[in-house]
């Protein structure tokens, strides 16, 4: 919007930095010693509540083959029903990475909300978790924007999520020393993007270049004949002037590609919500090469009261996973550059419900009193340099909140605020 | 005795008389902007709803305002859906809008009109001939283009 602005601001700051290169642009003098080992972690929330059973221990055969690797056939009658898909091509992320498969959510409730908040904020939550408000604990996108060397902006940072209740909280918290300024970008794509929204913002006024000076102008004057003492005139994350340019843009190219038939059925294979929020995932990852990418998928919740179709969107939701890692690789920049974590937020009940399906198989809950619903997996690919390649840990080890600060680990920002990570790093799954 | 009272006189008559001396300085003093009374942020309903009413000059469909919410809840930098809802808007030629020729027939009239129609009160005498002379100096700028500079205001925000 103030292109002139910014590209004169970016020249006093460049000039700036070359007439001093020892100042870095947060004010230190020298940068911190965390080392980066890769410049893009991608973040994948299995979520929804999925059991040990039924993915690493394979219950009812191999239900996740882009993930893991084997071809144990799938139960007869939920393959009855199953939509099979492609089989994917290539290694499974297993073979790339290291398996942690008796990981733990330890502590607290055994919510979606609950599980989310304790791998975005790095600690446990309990049952007074303000389910309406934002965690008093810095999340991961703010800890990753303030304490890297240089500070990054909120577009290298993105928290693409399934739904657009309560979830947009967790792209940054209240903390007084993080908070809104160093918070990430959030979208709910399946929302933004669908038909009825796409009518109503896909055919934006075009303000022509040569009145924008005049635009500022009368916008600058309005501005600054409104302060209010005391109040911060930010209702949330801003990116930059030139980034917002530049996510327009994209959200622009996304409603055209739209209109265009482009996202009827993208991959040609039908496509669930969870399918359709990877999708959009990678849609940011090719237009904008985030740094840091959070997405989550939740089809898997419906296990309350189909059985089955639990399964098969757990099925659906590796598929999709693979082909995300898939668009990593073929993605410029973020080829073997990249660490992909890929972990479920709280498991499910080891009895089932009253509930049963067509199949006659009862239904599943999360209830925090039962111990199987605190038993998850965490997978984790990345370069064979970085990331030890086809291992697989089958003992206790590993929990949610030491998913953050082995990224931090990973982009090299965890020696800036080592006292903010509870958990601990995921060391067994370094080279 | 008159020596003595005449000396008397002239000792108190010389006497310096104690003077209150006012000393005054100038301090720091605040240059408050603008303040008309207005520090609550609107909601995303409320700030749907009222940009619709402030262009169309009717009440948003029940429809329309749960479609447009569900796209500001769903991007986290506010700043970038308030501005695509604007110009989705901004776009319709069924709002309430003068024509260029009609703005700058009579500048003032229409800068009167966007405060009390964008931010609901009276410019004072400096809003009123700054933007005047803005738009007279820029002859580019358009009926939409001040529409939305003024909807995607700061003040704007907030009721």
């Amino acid at each position: 919007m103030k292109r002139r602005h910014f590209l004169r601001t970016a020249g006093i700051t460049a000039g700036a930095i070359a007439a001093a290169p020892w100042i870095l642009p947060s004010g230190r003098l020298f940068a911190a010693t965390g080392q980066r080992l890769v410049d893009h972690v991608v973040l994948c929330f299995y979520a929804g509540g999925v059991r040990n059973f039924e993915t690493v221990q394979k219950a009812e055969g191999n239900l996740m083959p882009g993930l893991l690797s084997g071809n144990e056939p799938i139960s007869a009658d939920i393959a009855a029903t199953l939509a099979a898909l492609p089989t994917p091509g290539g290694l499974s992320l297993q073979e790339q990475g290291t398996l942690f498969k008796q990981f733990r959510f330890l502590q607290g409730p055994t919510g979606h909300y609950h599980g989310y908040s304790t791998a975005f904020t790095g600690r446990y939550v309990n049952n007074n978790l303000n389910t309406r408000g934002r965690s008093d604990f810095p999340t991961l996108f703010e800890l990753y924007r303030k304490h890297s060397e240089p500070q990054k902006n909120a577009i290298n940072a993105w928290w693409v999520s399934q739904s657009n209740n309560l979830y947009p909280l967790l792209n940054h918290s209240n903390h007084p020393d993080y908070g809104a300024q160093f918070g990430a970008n959030h979208i709910t794509p399946n929302t933004l993007f669908n038909s009825k929204l796409s009518a109503e913002l896909d055919d934006m006024l075009d303000i022509d270049p040569l009145h924008d000076a005049g635009i500022d102008k009368v916008r600058g004057f309005l501005d600054n004949h409104f302060q209010i003492p005391g109040i911060q005139l930010s209702n949330g994350i801003k990116n930059s002037e030139e980034d917002f340019d530049t996510i327009q843009s994209f959200l622009s190219k996304m409603y055209l590609d739209r209109q265009a038939g482009l996202h009827n059925n993208p991959w040609g294979v039908g496509m669930n919500g969870d399918m359709r929020n990877v999708f959009y995932a990678e849609e940011i990852i090719k237009s904008l090469k985030p740094e840091l990418l959070v997405v989550d998928m939740f089809g898997v919740d419906v296990c309350h009261r189909d059985f089955t179709a639990y399964c098969h969107n757990v099925y659906r939701a590796s598929w999709g996973i693979h082909h995300l890692w898939e668009t990593i690789q073929a993605t410029p920049g973020m080829t073997n550059n990249t660490m992909l974590i890929v972990v479920p937020e709280i498991g499910r009940n080891g009895s089932g419900n009253s509930l049963r399906d067509a199949n006659n198989r009862q239904g599943l809950d999360h209830t925090s009193e039962d111990g199987i619903s605190r038993e998850i997996f965490c997978l984790i690919a990345g370069p064979a340099s970085v990331v030890k390649q086809n291992q697989t840990i089958d003992v206790i080890a590993g929990e949610s909140i030491d998913v953050m600060p082995t990224i931090a680990h990973a982009l090299g920002f965890y020696d800036g605020a080592p006292s903010m990570f509870m958990g601990q790093k995921l060391m067994q799954a370094f080279v | 005795m008159q020596l003595i009272l005449l000396f008397a006189g002239l000792i108190f008559s010389c006497t310096k008389e104690k003077q209150q001396v006012n000393r005054y300085v100038l301090g720091d003093v605040a240059a408050p902007g603008y303040f008309p009374g207005k520090n609550n942020i609107k909601s995303d309903l409320q700030f749907i709803s009222i940009a619709f009413t402030d262009l169309y000059g009717v009440q948003i469909s029940n429809a329309k305002l749960s479609a447009l919410t569900d796209g500001y809840n769903s991007l986290g930098d506010k700043q970038i859906i308030i501005d695509r809802i604007l110009r989705n808007l901004l776009k319709d030629p069924e709002i309430q809008k003068p024509d260029m020729a009609t703005m700058r027939g009579n500048i003032p009239v229409f800068v009167r009109d966007c405060y009390r129609r964008f931010l609901v009160r009276e410019p004072n005498e400096n809003e009123l001939w700054y933007l005047r002379k803005l738009i007279e100096e820029n002859q580019e700028l358009s009926p939409e283009d001040i529409f939305y500079s003024f909807m995607t205001s700061e003040e704007y925000k907030y009721y």
